[in-house]
């Protein structure tokens, strides 16, 4: 038993102190000091505690490691250490703030040094517990968004110009839907968009103007869209919807009213205002047709809309051989 | 500049420097021997004194290597102590640090034997040092050092910071385990902070010798 003598004071200091933990044992690993902090996160009084095999206590400890470290600083006399980095806690103790945190158990930091009686011999071993659950909480935290940010950078679905979705997302969104359209029976249609004279537009008013254009269409199809179709810039400028639950009727009407939107509307690029027309090509979803090949059919029949005159929609059909 | 010769440190303070540490491993050997339950063997000492401009070269090789750096104070001596070991050293010291079987394929659980591996060597050797030198000291604890493969020792250590010290004292020991196939090779830095205070301990210890 180790006996601190001239200041009572200080022990009754340390073992009052309920900010950190702290732990002493003797070299048989008995505890001898078993301070508030450690009361009142194990629900086990000084009384219950100390006098007893810390293992004992405390079957969950990892005893072989930490025997190890005790009996080494008791060797070296030296402060040595365990960070919740790399082992999350040394007493399975519940998170305090466990109403506002989603972390189940507190996070520790604890030191360890040898405990010496008046004339240096090392009689036992202290160990210090610091919570230090807020922080990890909070490093954790930051890792995540770092890590996050890292795969937004790497997996982009967004095209920058227009903040409409990309071809990389287009071609996941086209499994989903095909997909969804097997396995539900589901109609589907698929639309190939291309601005009409795109060039004359960049070559006349120039590039900014050319971009200003784009984003103009762009949100123009946007706001004829329901929430449940996709709209994808595919490049330069040309676009590409995808149109669940659309079949070769509606699809028609649909068209209509994005020719009629597009034609309409005016874009204010530069010192310009700049009216632009679509073309369209669309195909149908049928059993055993797969992605690429309805992106194929679409884009024959964009290219017919654009030599039959441009601002138009040409709807693609498997029968008829003038799309062969 | 005066500053500079008030930090040099002659061949005469450069030999008591050694002796200390010397003096210190012999002490350290019979310490480490029973922790780490073998023979460890360890080499002379190297000590020299450095410049921040000589780290470049003095540690160029990059490495497929674990580096654990770990901070030390006391009145006497102050620095850094850096561990350099082979990035699969965690193997050879699981089982000696009571690390169970399913623990050892953990890693958390191998950079932590890492740096236990590096607190012992440390702890083993300084305080014997200190002591030599009138002195006690302590550690912080101590930290990983992220080291890629394809950076160079001196990258990984020092580079994109500004150092606030120009002159260290440096000591290389090697330290090896040949039962378990483990190796070290621990580097203390003392920079220029802490270089008057040592040489103040030197210079006593010679007057008394």
């Amino acid at each position: 038993m180790v006996e601190s003598s001239g200041m009572p004071i200080v022990p009754r200091l340390l073992r009052d102190m309920s900010a950190v933990g702290l732990v002493a044992v003797d070299k048989r690993m008995n505890v001898v000091l078993w301070n508030r902090f450690m009361e009142m996160h194990s629900h086990l009084s000084a009384a219950e505690v100390e006098g007893r095999n810390l293992f004992d206590c405390f079957p969950e400890l990892p005893q072989a490691w930490l025997e190890k470290k005790l009996k080494t600083i008791m060797l070296l006399k030296n402060t040595a250490y365990s960070s919740w980095q790399q082992r999350p806690y040394l007493f399975k103790f519940p998170n305090v703030s466990s109403v506002t945190s989603e972390a189940e158990q507190m996070f520790q930091d604890g030191s360890f040094w040898a405990l010496r009686d008046e004339s240096g011999q090392v009689q036992g071993a202290c160990i210090s517990i610091h919570d230090v659950t807020e922080f990890a909480i909070a490093q954790q935290l930051l890792e995540e968004a770092a890590e996050q940010t890292l795969n937004l950078e790497e997996i982009s679905y967004r095209d920058a110009l227009t903040g409409l979705y990309n071809r990389r997302f287009f071609d996941e969104q086209i499994r989903h839907e095909m997909q969804r359209a097997r396995h539900f029976g589901w109609d589907f249609s698929l639309a190939m968009v291309d601005i009409d004279f795109f060039k004359k537009v960049n070559d006349t008013y120039g590039h900014d103007a050319g971009d200003e254009v784009l984003k103009g269409v762009a949100l123009t199809l946007l706001k004829e869209l329901r929430a449940s179709d996709t709209l994808c810039r595919f490049g330069g400028e040309e676009f590409v919807m995808l149109l669940p639950k659309v079949n070769r009727d509606n699809v028609q009407e649909i068209a209509d009213r994005l020719l009629d939107s597009v034609r309409a509307a005016q874009v204010d690029a530069q010192e310009a205002t700049i009216s632009v027309t679509i073309s369209l090509g669309i195909s149908q979803y049928r059993e055993g047709v797969n992605g690429e090949q309805l992106l194929k059919e679409a884009d024959k029949a964009l290219y017919i809309s654009k030599t039959g005159g441009r601002d138009r929609f040409t709807l693609f059909d498997p029968d008829d051989a003038a799309f062969q | 500049m005066s500053n500079d010769a008030a930090l040099a440190i002659d061949a005469l303070e450069l030999d008591a420097i050694k002796e200390s540490f010397n003096i210190g491993m012999g002490r350290a050997a019979a310490l480490l021997a029973e922790i780490l339950e073998h023979r460890v063997l360890l080499q002379v000492p190297e000590v020299e004194q450095i410049t921040d401009g000589q780290l470049g070269d003095r540690f160029r090789q990059p490495g497929d290597i674990s580096l654990v750096r770990q901070p030390f104070s006391g009145q006497v001596v102050s620095g850094e102590v850096v561990a350099l070991m082979r990035r699969d050293a965690y193997k050879a010291l699981m089982q000696t640090y009571g690390y169970g079987p399913e623990e050892r394929s953990e890693l958390a659980l191998q950079q932590e034997v890492l740096l236990e591996i590096t607190a012992t060597l440390a702890a083993a050797t300084l305080s014997g040092v200190a002591e030599q030198l009138g002195g006690e000291i302590d550690f912080a604890a101590p930290a990983l050092v992220c080291v890629e493969q394809w950076t160079s020792l001196h990258e990984a250590l020092f580079s994109g910071r500004d150092l606030p010290w120009r002159q260290a004292v440096l000591v290389e020991i090697g330290f090896a385990i040949e039962a378990i196939d483990f190796s070290a090779s621990l580097y203390v830095f003392i920079p220029e902070s802490s270089l008057p205070a040592l040489k103040r301990a030197i210079g006593a210890m010679l007057e008394g010798l």
